[in-house]
C-alpha cells in the first residue's frame, strides 16, 4: 500500500506539472494538415507526423 | 491496522486516485472528437489547433487513467478474494465484457489516432477518435453495471450449496434500475467536468490574450479560444442539466433501495412522521453517532420532497433502520460483536453536501462565461479568468465526493441487501477481505 | 466440449495473446539502453526514440490482453481469480507497479525535451520491462508446479516458497524468450544501426533461449506434463532452433515468427500440463480444477457468446493496426522532438506577464 501511494503521489505531481505546462503553452500557432489526401508528394523519407 | 483496514485504505486510495483521471477522459474524448469533426467539416485551422491542444491534455490524462485502471481490475482478487469468490459469478461478467468490448477498442484505436495522422485519410482518422470516445463511455457502462449490482443486487440468487451469489439473468443485471440512473449521472458528471476544464482553460487564454491589446493576440482570442469557450459552455449546460436530473432520479431510487445511505446522508436521527428537513449545516460531536448531531440551518420538508415528491412523507431515521436491520440480519456477527448497520455519519453527510456544493462552481462558470461571450464578444474580465481557475479543480472534487458518498454510504455492506426481494444476496465488507491466515473463510 | 474446458482454452488464448504481444514490448524495453546507444547525447536520444517508437502505436493495445485475461478469469473461474491473485499478492504487486511506471513512461518521455527527464523515464521503462519479464515466468512456473493451498483454496505457502528453483528457471525462461523476441522484433521494425545491434544481440540471445527454455520445458514436461504436451515441448524446441537459424542468417521475419511460435508452445505446455487443474495444490485434494473453480453454466453460456463474437473482431482490428504501421522505422524519419522545455520558453506572441497561473494586468 505504501508503494502504491508513493508511486501515485509521484505520478500526480508529474501529471500536474505536465498539464500545467501544456496548458500555459496553449494551442499551436501553426498547424499542418498531415492527412494523406492533403499531400501531393509520396516521399518515402517524409518524417512521421508523430513519434514519442 | 489490521488486514481489513489496510485493504480498505488501499482500495479507497487506488479508486479515488483512478477516478481523478476517469471523468476527464470520459468527457474530454468526445469533446476532442467534436473539435476534430468541426475541423474535417469546416476545414478551419482553429478547430485543428484546438484538437491538437486539448488532444495533448487528453493524452497526458489518459496515460495515468489506463495504468491505474489495471490495478483496479486486479485488486478485487488481490485484497478482496472472499468477496471475489462470493460475487464472481455475477460481478466478473461485466468486467470481462468491459475488457473485451471497450478496453481493446479504446487502447487500439487511441494508438491509431496518436500515430495515424499521416497514415489514415481524414475521415478514417476522425473515426478513430470517435471510437475511443464511444468506447470510454461504454466502459463506464460496464463498470457501473458491476458497481450498481453491489448497491442493488438483481438477477441473482444465493446458492447455499456453493455459498455464493449466482447470476440468473444478465438482462436484469444490465437492466438494473440503479445502473440506468448511475450511468447517466456519472457520464453527465464527466461531461460537466470536461466541459468545465475546456471552458476554464479557454477562458483563461481568451482573457489573457485579450488583455495584451495586440492585434494578433486579440485575433487569436477571438478566432481560437472564444469558440472553445462557447463549445465548453454548451457542453456544461447540457451536462449540468443532465447531472441534476439524473442525480434527482438516482436519489429517489436510493431512498427505496438503500434507505440507510440516504438517512445517513441527511444524518436523520429522529423519526419524522410529518416529513424530514434538509439541513444545510449540521455539526456532530467526535463520537460521530446520532446523539451528537445538532442541526443549525435546515429547510423543512425538503428531504421528504427529494425522496418522494411530498413535503410531508415520513422518512425512516438511522435508529429505526438499525432496528429493522437487526431484526432481519441479526444483531451480532459470527464472533458475537454487535453489528452497526449505519455508515460513518459525518463522512456520508459531508460527502453528499460537498458533491453538490463543489459542482455549483461549474454552474457559476457556465453562466458567467456564456454572458461574457454573448454576441461575438471577447471578454477580458479578470474575474472570469479567476473563476475559471478556481473551477478547474471543483468538478474533480465533486466527482470524488460523489463516489466517496456512494461507496462509504453503502457500508457496512460491500453488497447491500436489496430490500425489494433479494436480500439473501448480501455481504458485509468485513467478510469480503482476503484471508491471509488459514482457515475460517466462509464467504458470509 | 464442456464449457468449462472451452473457458480454460479461451483464457489460455488470452494469455498467449498477451505474452506473444507484450513479450516483444518487454524485450524492446529491456534492450532500450543496450541498443539505444550513440556517440553523443543527440544520437543516443534519437536511437532510443527509434527503439521506443517501434512499439509506440501498439503497446497499449497489447497490454489489454492482460486485462482481458484477468477479467475473463474473474468471470469464468472466480475461485481461480481469487486464489491466484491473493496468493501471488507480492509478485503481482511488483508487476503492477512496473506496468504503471512503464506505461506512463512511454507516454510522458517525449512530452518534455530535457535529458534528465528522459533519463528518468528510460529507467522506468527498463525496470518496468525487466521485472515483469522475469516475474511472469516465476508465476506461471509455480502454477505448473503446484502451490500450497488449504481446503478453502487459500494460498498458504508464503512469498519465499514461490522462489523455488523450478520457478526461478521459469523466470529465466520468460526473460530469455522475451529478450530474443524483442531483439528480433527490433530487427524487423527498424533500420540502420539499431537494426544491426538488435540482430547482433539476437544471435546469442536465441542460443541462450534455446538452452534455458529447452531445459525448463523438459523439466516441466518430465515432472508435471502429460503425454500430449510432449508435442508442445517439441514444437517449442523446433521453433527455438528456427529462431537460432533465422537469427544467424539475419532473416528477421522468420526469426520473429519462430520466436512467437515458441512462446505459443510454451503457453500450451503450461496450460496443457495444468489441465484439468487450474491451480494445482501440493495436496491434490485441495486443487482448484476447471470444475470446482468455475462459474455457473448460465454465466459461462453468456460469456461464451460475448467471447466468441468479440475476440475475432479484436484480432481483426489489432491485425489492421499492425498493417497500418507495417513500415520499418528509420532514425531520419523521426520528427524532431516535440516536447516542451521544462520552463516556459519566451514565445514571441505571448505576453510576458502571467506565466504562473494567474493573469495580471
Amino acid at each position: 500500500m505504501i508503494a502504491f501511494t508513493v508511486v501515485y503521489g509521484v505520478l500526480a505531481v508529474v501529471w500536474y506539472r505536465l498539464m500545467h505546462r501544456y496548458t500555459i503553452e496553449g494551442a499551436p500557432d501553426e498547424v499542418h494538415d498531415d492527412s494523406p489526401e492533403a499531400r501531393s508528394d509520396d516521399d518515402a523519407d517524409r518524417p512521421l507526423s508523430f513519434a514519442y | 491496522m489490521d488486514v481489513l483496514d489496510l485493504a480498505r485504505w488501499q482500495f479507497a486510495i487506488t479508486t479515488v486516485y483512478h477516478f481523478i483521471f476517469v471523468p476527464l477522459t470520459i468527457g474530454l474524448g468526445p469533446i476532442v472528437a467534436i473539435m476534430q469533426t468541426a475541423w474535417v467539416i469546416t476545414k478551419k485551422d482553429r478547430w485543428l489547433k484546438l484538437t491538437k491542444f486539448f488532444g495533448k491534455l487528453f493524452l497526458i490524462n489518459f496515460a495515468i487513467g489506463v495504468v491505474t485502471g489495471i490495478v483496479q481490475e486486479f485488486q478485487f482478487g488481490m485484497t478482496w478474494s472472499a468477496y471475489s469468490r462470493f460475487v464472481g459469478d455475477v460481478f466478473g461478467a461485466p468486467l470481462a465484457m468491459e475488457a473485451l468490448a471497450a478496453f481493446f477498442v479504446e487502447s487500439t484505436f487511441l494508438g491509431l489516432w496518436i500515430f495515424g495522422w499521416d497514415k489514415l485519410n481524414k475521415k478514417l482518422h476522425l473515426a478513430m477518435i470517435w471510437l475511443v470516445a464511444i468506447s470510454t463511455n461504454l466502459s463506464a457502462f460496464f463498470i457501473l453495471a458491476a458497481n450498481s449490482w453491489m448497491q442493488h443486487p438483481v438477477g441473482t440468487t444465493y446458492n447455499p450449496e456453493t455459498g455464493r451469489a449466482e447470476m440468473t439473468s444478465i438482462g436484469d443485471v444490465l437492466g438494473n434500475s440503479t445502473l440506468w440512473a448511475a450511468f447517466p449521472h456519472t457520464v453527465t458528471a464527466s461531461f460537466l467536468t470536461a466541459g468545465t476544464v475546456v471552458t476554464a482553460i479557454a477562458t483563461w487564454w481568451m482573457v489573457r490574450l485579450a488583455r495584451t491589446k495586440k492585434a494578433d493576440d486579440l485575433e487569436k482570442a477571438r478566432n481560437v479560444y472564444r469558440p472553445a469557450v462557447r463549445l465548453g459552455v454548451l457542453v456544461m449546460v447540457v451536462a449540468g442539466a443532465g447531472v441534476i436530473y439524473s442525480g434527482d432520479v438516482q436519489g429517489q431510487l436510493m431512498f427505496q433501495q438503500q434507505p440507510m445511505k440516504m438517512a445517513s446522508a441527511e444524518a436523520l436521527c429522529e423519526p419524522s412522521p410529518n416529513g424530514a428537513a434538509f439541513s444545510i449545516l449540521s455539526i456532530g460531536d467526535l463520537n460521530n453517532d446520532c446523539e451528537g448531531v445538532t442541526r443549525l440551518i435546515s429547510i423543512p420538508g425538503a428531504t421528504s420532497f427529494l425522496a418522494d415528491r411530498s413535503f410531508t412523507a415520513p422518512i425512516k431515521s438511522v435508529p429505526e433502520l438499525q432496528a429493522e436491520y437487526e431484526q432481519k440480519f441479526g444483531d451480532t456477527d459470527a464472533d458475537g460483536h454487535p453489528i452497526d448497520y449505519s455508515p460513518n455519519l459525518a463522512l456520508t453527510y459531508w460527502s453528499f453536501r460537498l458533491m453538490i456544493g463543489w459542482a455549483a462552481f461549474s454552474l457559476a462558470l457556465a453562466v458567467f462565461a456564456f454572458w461574457a461571450t454573448r454576441k461575438g464578444r471577447v471578454s477580458d474580465s479578470l474575474w472570469l479568468s479567476r473563476l475559471g481557475l478556481v473551477s478547474l479543480a471543483t468538478p474533480f472534487l465533486a466527482c470524488s465526493f460523489g463516489w466517496i458518498f456512494t461507496e462509504a454510504g453503502r457500508q457496512p455492506w460491500v453488497v447491500a441487501p436489496n430490500p425489494t426481494g433479494l436480500d439473501d444476496v448480501r455481504l458485509l465488507t468485513a467478510r469480503g477481505v482476503s484471508d491471509i491466515s488459514p482457515g475460517s473463510c466462509s464467504p458470509r | 466440449m464442456e464449457l468449462t474446458t472451452l473457458w480454460f482454452v479461451i483464457i489460455a488464448v488470452l494469455w498467449t495473446g498477451y505474452l506473444v504481444l507484450e513479450g516483444f514490448d518487454f524485450g524492446v524495453g529491456m534492450l532500450l539502453p543496450i541498443v539505444g546507444r550513440g556517440s553523443d547525447a543527440k544520437e543516443r536520444d534519437r536511437n532510443r526514440r527509434l527503439v521506443i517508437n517501434t512499439i509506440g502505436p501498439v503497446w497499449d493495445g497489447n497490454e489489454v490482453w492482460l486485462i482481458t485475461a484477468g477479467g475473463a478469469t474473474f468471470a469464468a473461474f472466480p475461485e481461480w481469480y481469487a486464489s491466484l491473485f491473493s496468493g501471488f499478492y507480492l509478485p503481482l504487486l511488483l508487476i503492477l507497479l512496473a506496468l504503471i511506471v512503464r506505461g506512463v513512461a512511454f507516454e510522458y518521455r517525449g512530452k518534455v525535451s530535457d535529458p534528465g527527464w528522459a533519463r528518468w523515464w528510460d529507467r522506468a521503462i527498463v525496470v518496468g520491462s525487466w521485472l515483469p519479464a522475469i516475474l511472469w515466468g516465476v508465476a506461471f512456473a509455480n502454477l505448473v508446479r503446484g502451490v500450497d493451498l488449504d481446503a478453502q483454496h487459500n494460498y498458504v505457502g508464503g512469498f519465499w516458497a514461490l522462489l523455488n528453483p523450478f520457478a526461478l528457471l521459469g523466470g529465466l525462461t520468460t526473460l530469455a524468450l522475451f529478450l530474443t523476441h524483442g531483439a528480433v522484433f527490433l530487427g524487423l521494425k527498424s533500420t540502420g544501426v539499431v537494426r544491426e545491434r538488435a540482430m547482433r544481440l539476437a544471435k546469442p540471445f536465441s542460443v541462450g533461449a534455446l538452452v534455458v527454455a529447452g531445459a525448463w520445458a523438459v523439466w516441466a514436461q518430465v515432472a508435471y506434463g502429460t503425454g500430449w504436451t510432449w508435442a508442445a515441448v517439441t514444437v517449442a524446441a523446433a521453433a527455438l532452433l528456427g529462431v537460432v537459424a533465422a537469427a544467424w542468417r539475419e532473416r528477421e521475419g522468420w526469426a520473429f515468427t519462430f520466436s512467437a511460435v515458441a512462446i505459443v508452445a510454451a503457453v500450451v505446455l503450461i496450460f496443457g500440463s495444468m489441465y484439468p487443474d487450474v491451480m494445482p495444490a501440493t495436496d491434490p485434494a485441495h486443487s482448484l480444477t476447471v470444475t470446482n473453480a468455475s462459474s455457473t453454466h448460465y454465466t459461462l453460456v453468456i460469456m461464451s457468446w460475448v467471447a466468441v463474437v468479440l475476440t475475432p473482431v479484436v484480432l481483426l482490428y489489432q491485425g489492421w493496426t499492425y498493417w497500418v504501421f507495417r513500415k520499418r522505422l528509420t532514425a531520419s524519419a523521426l520528427p524532431d522532438p516535440i516536447g516542451l522545455s521544462l520552463r516556459r520558453s519566451a514565445r514571441p506572441a505571448a505576453p510576458a506577464a502571467a506565466d504562473d497561473g494567474t493573469a495580471r494586468p
